[in-house]
């Protein structure tokens, strides 16, 4: 994955990171729906740097620090689920938009994943009603299945549309389009 | 303990010397005793334990072993606490000296193992086996780097857990051992049994004795871990290592004489050493096979938990911790359980790639360290970062400390 998104432009490598984390951020507002403004405007504001292809007068600092503490830091709450890497992927956005790498690409989009991947264990397997350990096999096995639900298949499709978008030279403006078309309303 | 002599005429015992309850037949019926010996019946007023004295030393039917060592140990290194080469349907041991060295009364005389003539034929004991170790040795040659700058760069010494942790993160690397019970495996088909190491069976070629006594018809470098031999004999340097050969040094030259076969280097400055610490006698550090999985378990799970936490994406490790437990499982065999603080058992795809198919994975939620010790209630919890203060409520709650740092309140 690395190496594709190392051939693409910055503003589409940050497009891609942003359009990943937008559409996983409804996990994170409802769970979290006081600090979920902060989040959406983090993203908004990034993308209005990426689409208008400038960052001159915005102050990352205060933006990177107003994100990061939006989202919990700990899992001292644990039924927040996949409300976590939702608000990661938001984070490692912002990150691909101040500095758009592959790496920090691919950290949202693999965050972005983890959300959806999480939130259909977890409907799979409730932590409430599975209880004890399990072996590795067993867990390899689990996770087979979890790719095998429409959530998690829908969500890679998605995210194929979305690079194959971007590969064929989409803006970031069509690649926000088809964030915002296919939020997640979970 | 007071000693107490019993009549023993209608005795009847199992080949270990083991009374055989309300039975009116037996192998050792209308004997003397135990193999028609003469030996007393010792143990404490509640009979809660039985043991045998013989002329030199005292003997545990249960165990089949001597509890003291061996009186002519030195001119017969294989016997040590062993009663009757382990074998006392065929050989009897009167003196409790090196069976059949006295005259015997049994049916059938001891044979001792004659002196070995060439230390480059260890022991005759398994051929085939010893074949497959040279063939595996000669298949080494050649095609692996196994240079201790390789392993370790920058490292003047290295330990067992080196070597142990080195296993773990190379799956790949072929290393041979023994699973304690004479079967010449590799390190993967141990640890998918859940093995993970017994110390006390020392470095030795086919047919060494561990330091309880235990036989081995095996190869082994040092079998508290497991650890590729060419590598190790390049490292035999390393303090650590004759260190533990001083607990074995007839079964160290074996191997070493074994290499010697397969171009190992620095042969003669490492058969120089442990010819020096042949003689030494020095305390063991532990004091049982369970000590001593629990040390190196504590090491493991620390090692684990900093692995799986280090390999977290970025963004992820400020709010997830992974966590390590080191435990028995039901059949006391020593595991290695895992959590993440995410909920339930769910574990991020980046971390599968580290993962062994040998560990357990239990429920974390929120706490890893904390439920990995109500989960398996291991012996060394640990975890990737400091633990968090749900964790250090319900550990504290528990009694148990935790190896990792804790975070500030």
């Amino acid at each position: 994955m690395i190496p594709r998104l190392d051939l693409l432009s910055d503003s589409s490598r940050s497009a891609l990171a942003l359009a990943c984390a937008t559409k996983v951020s409804p996990y994170f507002s409802k769970r979290f729906p006081d600090q979920a403004e902060t989040l959406t405007s983090t993203l908004d504001e990034c993308w209005r740097v990426v689409l208008k292809g400038s960052s001159i007068n915005v102050n990352w600092d205060v933006i990177l620090q107003e994100a990061e503490e939006a989202v919990p830091t700990s899992m001292d709450e644990p039924e927040a689920g996949p409300a976590i890497p939702a608000g990661e992927a938001a984070l490692c956005a912002l990150d691909a938009t101040i500095e758009s790498t592959p790496e920090n690409t691919y950290e949202a989009i693999s965050a972005a994943y983890t959300a959806v991947e999480m939130s259909s264990f977890l409907s799979m397997y409730p932590p409430d009603q599975d209880h004890g350990s399990i072996d590795v096999k067993e867990l390899n096995a689990r996770m087979k299945k979890v790719c095998e639900t429409a959530v998690v298949i829908e969500f890679n499709r998605f995210l194929d549309q979305l690079i194959a978008r971007v590969e064929a030279g989409a803006g970031p403006a069509e690649i926000r389009g088809l964030g915002d078309g296919a939020s997640s309303s979970r | 303990m007071e000693v107490h002599t019993k009549s023993s005429a209608a005795k009847e015992y199992d080949a270990f010397g083991n009374l055989i309850p309300n039975s009116s037949t037996g192998t050792w019926i209308g004997r003397l005793t135990y193999q028609g010996q003469a030996w007393m019946e010792i143990g404490p007023a509640d009979a809660s334990k039985r043991l045998l004295l013989s002329p030199t030393r005292i003997y545990d039917p249960v165990t089949g072993r001597f509890l003291q060592n061996e009186p002519l140990l030195g001119t017969r290194p294989m016997t040590h606490y062993l009663y009757s080469n382990q074998n006392p349907v065929r050989f009897v041991d009167p003196l409790g000296l090196t069976c059949g060295d006295a005259d015997s009364t049994a049916p059938q005389a001891c044979k001792v193992a004659p002196p070995k003539e060439s230390l480059t034929d260890p022991s005759g004991i398994a051929p085939q086996q010893m074949q497959t170790i040279k063939d595996w040795l000669n298949s080494q040659k050649g095609q692996t780097s196994l240079n201790a700058q390789d392993l370790f760069p920058g490292r003047s010494t290295v330990d067992a857990i080196d070597f142990v942790n080195y296993g773990y993160q190379n799956p790949s690397v072929t290393v041979v051992g023994d699973n304690l019970q004479g079967q010449l495996v590799t390190l993967g088909q141990m640890q998918s049994q859940g093995y993970t190491g017994g110390p006390y069976a020392i470095v030795g070629g086919p047919g060494y004795m561990d330091e309880w006594g235990f036989q081995h018809q095996t190869f082994c470098m040092s079998c508290h871990d497991p650890i590729n031999p060419v590598a190790q004999a390049r490292l035999g340097v390393a303090a650590h290592t004759i260190e533990w050969w001083q607990y074995a040094p007839q079964a160290a030259m074996d191997l070493l004489s074994l290499l010697e076969l397969a171009g190992a280097s620095q042969l003669p400055k490492i058969l120089g050493m442990i010819r020096r610490a042949s003689c030494a006698t020095k305390p063991y550090p532990f004091t049982s096979i369970r000590d001593y999985q629990i040390v190196w378990g504590q090491l493991a799970a620390r090692e684990r938990a900093a692995i799986l936490q280090a390999a977290l994406p970025k963004r992820t490790a400020g709010s997830v911790t992974m966590g390590a437990t080191y435990y028995f499982d039901a059949q006391g065999i020593p595991r290695i359980g895992i959590a993440s603080s995410e909920p339930g058992k769910y574990i991020r795809r980046e971390l599968f790639p580290k993962l062994f198919p040998w560990e357990r994975v239990a429920p974390g939620v929120g706490d890893a360290e904390a439920k990995l010790f109500y989960e398996f209630y291991g012996e060394g919890t640990a975890a990737g970062r400091d633990a968090c203060n749900p964790c250090q409520r319900l550990l504290d709650n528990a009694g148990v400390d935790i190896l990792s740092g804790r975070r500030k309140r």
